[in-house]
């Protein structure tokens, strides 16, 4: 009887291992031998807008006729973006990740604006940083809340921003670079409201105009938009993290194809494709990450 | 000394010397105001394109002004204040402000161009306290972090600004925030690049060394030149001869664009003092030159019109050569068509008598000369007369041509065959020595000519008397052989026709004869040589005379008696026959009327046809005849042969009607003789048909005659006519006569012609007889 029920178990057990195997295996010859490169993405600020373009998208799409494959874009959410990577979820536990659940793999990488976090780098390999990034304080204007003057140094003002929210309200988003638990908030003693894990990262500030909390998290490239697109209605505060990166997430196991794109975006760096996209989505980030794109 | 008066000439002299002199008067005065005039309008024309390129300019800075309006309202300075006003920081969010107004900045200064060139050197963000936030120019941003603040002098218009590397306009356009001047957006034109474009556009001259256009500002110093810019020395010349200055306010009268042009570029266009001059003095050789032309063309136009009058005469005189040439060549043939007329006859074609005489004198000529002999026959045709008569003369006409073509063909060309009119022919045949043979000519000329003729359906025999005279023995002058050739002919045709006969000089005497019997003639009536005899005609039943012939009798007394058959004929060729007939019938009803005869009693007239050639006088005459003699018209009877009838002409048509109108009787007479067809007696009235005494005669002998009587009476009772048979002399033939019931008869057996008295007499004896 046992013997029934192992063998009814096992046999989808090696099944899930042989995909799984299969999976890891799908490097950048099988990416060229299926000629198609898939692009999970989540429609995030300008990286990946959902209306077919963004930064990341074209930066795929140039990567993928550098290989010669068609590109394919796979639409995912942050629940779930590892999963359609790896075949197995993972999500935030302190400073590490813990993974569940399984599912088919979708896709060959991730672009859509990544925070290399650490709890994310166990989980998944990123390409070199392809984009810089941090997390800011936000308020609406009518907030009492005073924005921070600057000090010269990052850590203190970092340190001043988070004083302002000692009994106010934060918005943040778990699992992904507004997760609070990044940022150590719950020392603040801050009202932490974490936001529907539907909800995605482009709908925080509507959320903060509409009061669901005194302030929010927000990364820069975003605050970047939003204070375009809602001039006179919100104020940035000051910052709650230090400089990030953001880059491409592949599998751990497709080691060649993560050289591929990294000996990509080497190129479009140096023959300016890689600017010319940076300045159409985001024109104002040079002035803020000066020495990123000053090393690049 | 008086002073010689002045020719007309040195008077030309002057008045031309005057009319010169006013010429290039009015030549500089016309010149000088057409050039002030034009000078006018060269200024006119440039300040109406300095107005227009004013407004160009003005147009271009206002339009640089709202750009910059634009600007300083626009929404990322908005969103840099109100950021600002939130009190972002420049490192936490507010620098991403700034950096959108840095990059629409930068927008304008790449966008806004004008020819390639950017109108905008730079644009600054500033404060309202001066300091500069923001300043972009064509490298990008500039650093502003130790600029000198600088707080705009004027706002909302244009100004100038010295820079060390030249002057700029300046505009600072307000930033309102708030409802206060927050600071200003300060945008620097690029003077040298852009007004300087635009001041070459202005230029009507384009690119023209001595023509200059500048922007003035209201201190007097120059902003922009399209060149080289004086100001100073260009006012002090515009006031000079030809330069011209125009000045037009710019932006609200900050500026003056100027547009100077110098007196060289003018005098390109305009005519200066010299050049009128030098025009002036060309016009004297050339006023010369012109009277030079003038002259030339008076003498051309003399030549012209002397070369188309020559022309036109030529003209004139070629027509005229033209038309003499057809008159000469129409009178050429004319005359050589009269000449031919002259010279030979038209019906024949033969040689007239003019040009027979002349030929005959011609070969008379060499006759003597050679010693030779020439034969001169004269032809005459024997009865062409009765065939005019009887066929008409179209008939004669034809026979008159087959008779000279025959004549023609049997004689030499040598000889001449000529016609010298009516029915006489004459041939001249000029003989060799010892070779005259006119008895062989005469008689193949006479052979031939009796052949017979054929004209129409009708045959002739005509045959021809010819008479031959010969040089020198039948004279030696041409008119004296041709009488004698003509006085042999007569004597051939008086021995019987058909002959002919040699000239004898015994020949004159007859010759004579027939002169003095015509001219007797012509005085028988007047000398009452002509008496008339009548010959009764009787009823061959009873016996009875029912009528008389008259018959006409000559006695002259120079001539003695001559019978009709010789002078009836002179009369009719002499035209005499009008006269003797008109007296035979005015004398005949005169006679008869005077006797004492019954009113049936008859007196019956011949009629020559030549009377029928005037019918009314001939029906006045008979209507006089009766009227004079008291005879009823039934009492006149006139005689006519047939070849009265046949020529068919309308008038004796009428004539003969006319007669039968009023009752005089008719009759044929002589039936029987002619050739005429028989129709006429169904056409005419007759009354009578008389039987020509020939075939009288020979009842007795030729039974051919006696029933061509039988026949003649047969016909004539037919058609309802009484037969008078002539000729009775013996009582056989009345007999015969009366078998055939011919009614009446006449002749000797009767009576001879007898007197009116004896006439009367017998009348009177035979009404005893039948009584």
């Amino acid at each position: 009887m046992y013997q029934s029920i192992l063998r009814t178990l096992l046999a989808p057990c090696l099944a899930l291992i042989f995909c799984v195997g299969s999976a890891v295996a799908h490097d950048l010859d099988e990416v060229r031998a299926a000629g198609v490169l898939r692009h999970l993405g989540i429609p995030y600020a300008n990286f990946v807008t959902g209306a077919g373009d963004g930064l990341d998208v074209e930066l795929m799409k140039g990567f993928a006729d550098h290989l010669g494959v068609r590109y394919e874009f796979v639409p995912t959410s942050w629940d779930k973006v590892f999963g359609d990577l790896t075949g197995q979820n993972a999500r935030r536990n302190g400073d590490h990740a813990e993974r569940f659940g399984d599912g088919p793999i979708r896709g060959d990488l991730v672009a859509n604006g990544m925070t290399v976090l650490g709890w994310r780098q166990q989980v998944v390999a990123f390409s070199q940083p392809t984009f810089p990034s941090g997390v800011w304080l936000l308020a609406r204007a009518e907030s009492a809340l005073t924005p921070i003057q600057p000090s010269g140094a990052l850590d203190a003002d970092i340190v001043e921003t988070k004083s302002r929210l000692d009994g106010n309200s934060v918005l943040a988003l778990a699992n992904t670079c507004l997760d609070p638990g990044l940022y150590r908030l719950e020392s603040t003693r801050a009202d932490i409201r974490l936001a529907p894990k539907e909800r995605k990262l482009n709908e925080m500030v509507p959320a903060l105009l509409n009061r669901d909390a005194e302030t929010t998290l927000l990364d820069v490239p975003d605050a970047l938009i939003a204070l375009e697109r809602w001039p006179g209605q919100i104020k940035v505060l000051g910052p709650i993290s230090d400089e990030q990166r953001m880059a491409v997430a592949f599998r751990p196991d497709t080691p060649k194809l993560r050289a591929a794109f990294n000996a990509y975006l080497q190129q479009v760096r140096s023959d300016g494709t890689y600017q010319r996209l940076v300045r159409k989505y985001y024109p104002a980030v040079f002035d803020y990450f000066p020495e990123f794109f000053a090393s690049n | 000394m008086k002073r010689p008066a002045q020719s007309s000439g040195y008077r030309a002299i002057q008045i031309v010397g005057v009319l010169i002199g006013l010429y290039l008067a009015t030549l500089v005065g016309v010149a000088y105001v057409g050039q002030a005039r034009f000078h006018d309008a060269l200024v006119e024309q440039e300040r109406l394109s300095i107005e227009k390129h004013a407004s160009t300019i003005d147009f271009f800075l206002a339009t640089q002004q709202a750009a910059i309006d634009e600007l300083a309202q626009s929404r990322t300075v908005h969103t840099f204040l109100a950021n600002r006003d939130l009190g972002m920081s420049m490192r936490y969010g507010l620098r991403a402000s700034l950096s959108a107004i840095s990059r629409d900045f930068r927008h304008t200064l790449d966008t806004k161009k004008l020819s390639e060139t950017p109108i905008f050197e730079r644009v600054a963000f500033v404060e309202d306290d001066g300091k500069v936030l923001l300043e972009v120019d064509a490298n990008g941003e500039v650093e502003t972090a130790h600029a000198t603040p600088r707080r705009p002098a004027q706002v909302g218009v244009i100004e100038v600004e010295s820079r060390p590397a030249g002057n700029n306009l300046v505009y600072s356009a307000p930033v309102l925030h708030k409802q206060r001047t927050v600071g200003y957006v300060v945008a620097e034109i690029a003077v040298a690049g852009v007004l300087q474009a635009l001041l070459a556009e202005s230029s009507p001259h384009g690119s023209h060394a001595a023509h200059h256009n500048a922007l003035v500002g209201t201190d007097d110093k120059v902003i922009v030149a399209s060149s080289d810019f004086d100001w100073t020395d260009w006012r002090s010349q515009a006031g000079g001869f030809g330069s011209m200055l125009v000045t037009e306010p710019v932006a609200n009268g900050l500026f003056l664009l100027v547009s100077f042009t110098e007196a060289d570029v003018l005098q390109g266009i305009l005519t200066s003092p010299f050049f009128l001059g030098a025009l002036a003095l060309v016009s004297v050789p050339l006023l010369f030159g012109v009277a030079h032309l003038l002259r030339l063309s008076n003498h051309n136009l003399m030549l012209l019109a002397r070369f188309q009058a020559t022309r036109q005469q030529r003209m004139i005189l070629r027509k005229q050569n033209e038309r003499l040439q057809r008159e000469i060549d129409k009178r050429f043939e004319s005359e050589k068509k009269l000449a031919h007329q002259a010279n030979y006859d038209q019906l024949t074609g033969l040689p007239n008598r003019s040009l027979a005489l002349d030929r005959l004198a011609q070969a008379i000529k060499w006759a003597r000369r050679e010693g030779g002999s020439v034969q001169v026959l004269f032809l005459d045709l024997d009865r062409f007369k009765q065939v005019n008569d009887s066929l008409g003369h179209a008939a004669g006409d034809e026979l008159l041509r087959e008779a000279a073509q025959r004549l023609r063909g049997k004689m030499r060309d040598s000889d001449t065959v000529s016609r010298l009119g009516g029915d006489e022919f004459l041939v001249i045949c000029p003989e060799t020595p010892g070779s005259a043979n006119w008895e062989h000519c005469a008689r193949d000329l006479l052979k031939t000519l009796s052949l017979p003729f054929y004209i129409g359906d009708h045959e002739f025999f005509v045959g021809a008397s010819i008479g031959v005279a010969s040089f020198p023995d039948g004279g030696t002058e041409p008119q004296r052989l041709l009488k004698n050739a003509d006085i042999a002919m007569y004597a051939a045709k008086d021995k019987g026709r058909n002959r002919y006969c040699f000239y004898d000089p015994s020949m004159d005497a007859a010759a004579v004869d027939a002169m003095r019997l015509e001219n007797n003639l012509r005085h028988a009536l007047a000398r009452s040589e002509m008496h008339l005899q009548f010959q009764p005609i009787v009823d061959l039943s009873s016996g009875r005379a029912v009528a008389a012939e008259a018959l006409l009798r000559w006695s002259s007394s120079e001539l003695g008696d001559i019978p009709p058959d010789r002078f009836i004929p002179v009369a009719e060729e002499t035209g005499m026959i009008h006269e003797i007939g008109e007296w035979v019938l005015m004398e005949a009803c005169r006679q008869v009327g005077a006797m004492n005869v019954d009113r049936d009693f008859r007196v019956a007239v011949n009629l020559s046809t030549k009377q029928f050639s005037r019918p009314a006088r001939l029906l006045d005459c008979v209507l006089a005849a009766l009227r004079a003699s008291g005879l009823m018209p039934s009492q006149l009877e006139l005689e006519i042969t047939e070849s009265v009838l046949i020529d068919d002409r309308p008038e004796i048509s009428d004539f003969i009607k006319q007669l039968d109108r009023i009752g005089v009787r008719l009759s044929i007479d002589d039936f029987g003789t002619g050739y005429s067809a028989l129709n006429y007696l169904q056409r005419f009235p007759f009354d009578t048909l008389k039987i020509d005494r020939s075939f009288t005669r020979e009842i007795n002998d030729s039974e051919a005659s006696s029933s061509l009587i039988r026949a003649i009476i047969a016909m004539a009772h037919a058609l309802g006519l009484e037969v008078i048979a002539e000729g009775i002399e013996h009582r056989s033939q009345a007999g015969f006569l009366l078998v055939q019931h011919c009614e009446f008869g006449q002749g000797y057996l009767y009576s001879r012609p007898v007197t009116a008295a004896a006439l009367n007499d017998y009348l009177l004896g035979n009404e005893a007889k039948t009584a």
